[in-house]
């Protein structure tokens, strides 16, 4: 499954105040860091990125199509079906298993509800994580849990990957070991990614890497764009 | 529905004090309107059947409706007294069998009823053990009071003092169990039968002393009763010995009755002994079924208050249920973005949180219902 193609032209989403993230083109296959001061819009830029808000100015487009031209039911499908989301808390539920919560956006898509086990347990494997399927997420520790997040973000083979500060509450340690881990998924599928995040210490793991400039507020959109390593 | 379910499951099973104080609530409201429905249900068709079994009562002339509870279910207010003279009257008319019943004293909490045996073969009351109290002094036990009491077959019942305050005036008497009733399900099961003329004297109408009073022994003299000294010993039990010591003071017309069970030959007999009754400044004759049916619907009255109580518990329960369902939409509102973020439409959220609901709702109704069935079989029981 080829990534998708991720494209933000003059995009802005109306709070209080106006928010304006920077222009941004993520190619198929790219992975690109986009980094910024708190308050600054990065949780916006994701959301408009994969949909979940329409831009007020501007256009946010999907694989060339804008999200603007799509159904609320259209963006939603499209986001189940396509794109993997890791929380900056997680957001595993309690009352499910490790293996549940992965599966989770497999049980809400009608056709594969019923899909077989075994991926997801290779899956849980592959992240360090299998010998705890069984348990909740509460008797896991931080980097286990955000392992379990990640694995819920890639169970339905996504085009495109969104993290948000997905190492924000780790060690530095921890955090390398998770990004690693993910981005080690995401390039073995194929898949595009964005992720938000202010822990300049990774950044070098992603092929690319912007900028907010300024934070929020009515000013001209433009990222500041330098080039990131490999990992 | 798959995914609502388990996902719903696992939260309710997860979250158990929430479940359970949902599921107990809702049981709670369920159960109380169910027994009741079912206790009154079941009372009033016994009430109904007893009554339908029973052509006529006949006694004194008073309430109506203590003379029906008396005569048919022994319960309730003694009625005004009538006498064996009416029963004679009645048998005399030729119309009807009539059968005496004084249910006035109790044994160990449970109505004595004295009476002949053509009441137990009109009642079909069968000895389960033992024998009909066809004796002076015996005593036959309903189904229920035996088994309450323990009482079998060769034991003694004793029988209460209603007066505390004049021991003299009513007899004590320990009575032979000699039979119990196979159970019958009716107000039978809970009564001690005995002969009719027990019944009279454990009533003070008769009694059995030694030695024979002599006017020596007499301490003073009432218009309705005598009191003797000390010497004079009455005897608290009927034993073969004694039996003869046994006699009434009063002619035997004037033997107390508290009704009279009147069964008529054919419905015309019934019509002309009505129509006798009707111009009777003394007595009343009584279809029981309709004075039934009057008690029934106070009761039922009575009943639709409770219902309607019951209709507004259950609407404030349900508004509960909305504001619980309310308060769960925001404590649980990462959990519904987290869903709404992977894609998850509002109508699945709904049904996941709804389905959640209506299985909590449904199990509290279910054991509200089990629990209603339950708390009807004990008390029946």
């Amino acid at each position: 499954m080829n990534g998708a193609r991720i494209e933000l032209k003059g995009a802005a989403y109306r709070y209080d105040a106006l928010v304006r993230v920077p222009d941004l083109s993520l190619a198929p296959g790219e992975a690109v860091a986009c980094i910024g001061p708190s308050g600054c819009g990065k949780s916006t830029l994701l959301d408009l990125a994969a949909g979940i808000k329409v831009a007020h100015d501007g256009e946010v487009s999907y694989d060339g199509e804008p999200w603007r031209a799509l159904a609320e039911t259209d963006r939603r499908r499209r986001r189940l079906h396509e794109i993997g989301f890791v929380f900056q808390e997680f957001e595993l539920l309690d009352h499910l298993t490790v293996k549940e919560n992965v599966a989770l956006p497999l049980m809400l898509q009608p056709e594969r509800a019923d899909a077989e086990s075994e991926p997801i347990a290779a899956l849980l494997d592959a992240a360090g994580v299998g010998a705890f399927a069984t348990r909740r997420p509460r008797h896991l520790s931080h980097g286990e849990r955000q392992r379990v997040a990640i694995c819920r973000a890639l169970a339905g083979t996504p085009r495109l990957v969104l993290a948000d500060e997905p190492t924000g509450s780790l060690d530095p340690d921890t955090a390398r070991r998770v990004l690693d881990l993910l981005l080690s998924f995401v390039r073995d599928r194929g898949a595009t990614m964005l992720a938000v995040t202010h822990d300049h210490g990774l950044l070098d793991r992603f092929d690319r890497v912007i900028s907010f400039d300024q934070v929020s507020g009515s000013g001209a959109p433009a990222g500041n764009e330098t080039a990131g390593g490999t990992a | 529905m798959k995914t609502a379910l388990l996902l719903a499951w696992r939260s309710l099973a997860y979250y158990k004090v929430r479940t359970l104080l949902l599921v107990g609530c809702v049981a709670l409201v369920v159960l109380l309107p169910i027994a009741v429905q079912l206790l009154v249900g079941a009372q009033s068709r016994a009430l109904q059947a007893r009554a339908q079994a029973t052509p006529l009562v006949a006694g004194a002339k008073g309430s109506r409706y203590d003379l029906v509870l008396n005569g048919l279910y022994f319960r309730g207010r003694t009625p005004a007294l009538t006498s064996m003279a009416e029963l004679d009257a009645v048998r005399a008319t030729g119309f009807a069998e009539a059968i005496p019943i004084l249910a006035r004293a109790r044994a160990r909490g449970r109505p004595l009823v004295g009476t002949t045996p053509d009441y137990y073969r009109f009642r079909g009351l069968r000895a389960a053990r033992g024998t009909l109290p066809l004796i002076l002094g015996d005593a036959a036990l309903g189904a229920d009071v035996a088994r309450e009491l323990n009482a079998k077959v060769g034991d003694t019942i004793g029988t209460d003092q209603p007066n505390l305050y004049d021991l003299g005036l009513n007899y004590t008497m320990n009575l032979s169990i000699v039979g119990v009733f196979a159970p019958t399900g009716t107000a039978d099961d809970n009564a001690v039968f005995v002969d009719l003329k027990t019944a009279w004297i454990v009533d003070g109408v008769g009694h059995g002393h030694d030695p024979k009073a002599t006017d020596d022994t007499v301490l003073k003299r009432e218009p309705d009763r005598i009191v003797f000294n000390e010497k004079v010993r009455k005897h608290e039990r009927i034993t073969p010995k004694n039996l003869r010591t046994f006699h009434f003071h009063a002619p035997p017309a004037e033997l107390p009755l508290t009704s009279i069970l009147v069964l008529p030959h054919e419905d015309k007999s019934a019509t002309k002994l009505k129509g006798r009754y009707r111009v009777s400044k003394t007595g009343q004759l009584l279809v029981p079924t309709g004075v039934v049916a009057e008690i029934l619907g106070f009761v039922f009255q009575v009943k639709r208050f409770f219902d309607a109580h019951v209709a507004l518990v259950g609407a404030a329960t349900a508004l509960f249920l909305v504001l619980i369902a309310l308060l769960t939409v925001r404590v649980r509102r990462r959990e519904i973005e987290a869903l709404r973020r992977l894609g998850a439409s509002r109508f699945a959220i709904a049904r996941i949180f709804g389905t959640e609901l209506a299985l909590a709702v449904s199990a509290g109704a279910i054991l509200g219902a089990l629990g209603g069935v339950v708390v009807f079989l004990l008390w029946m029981s």
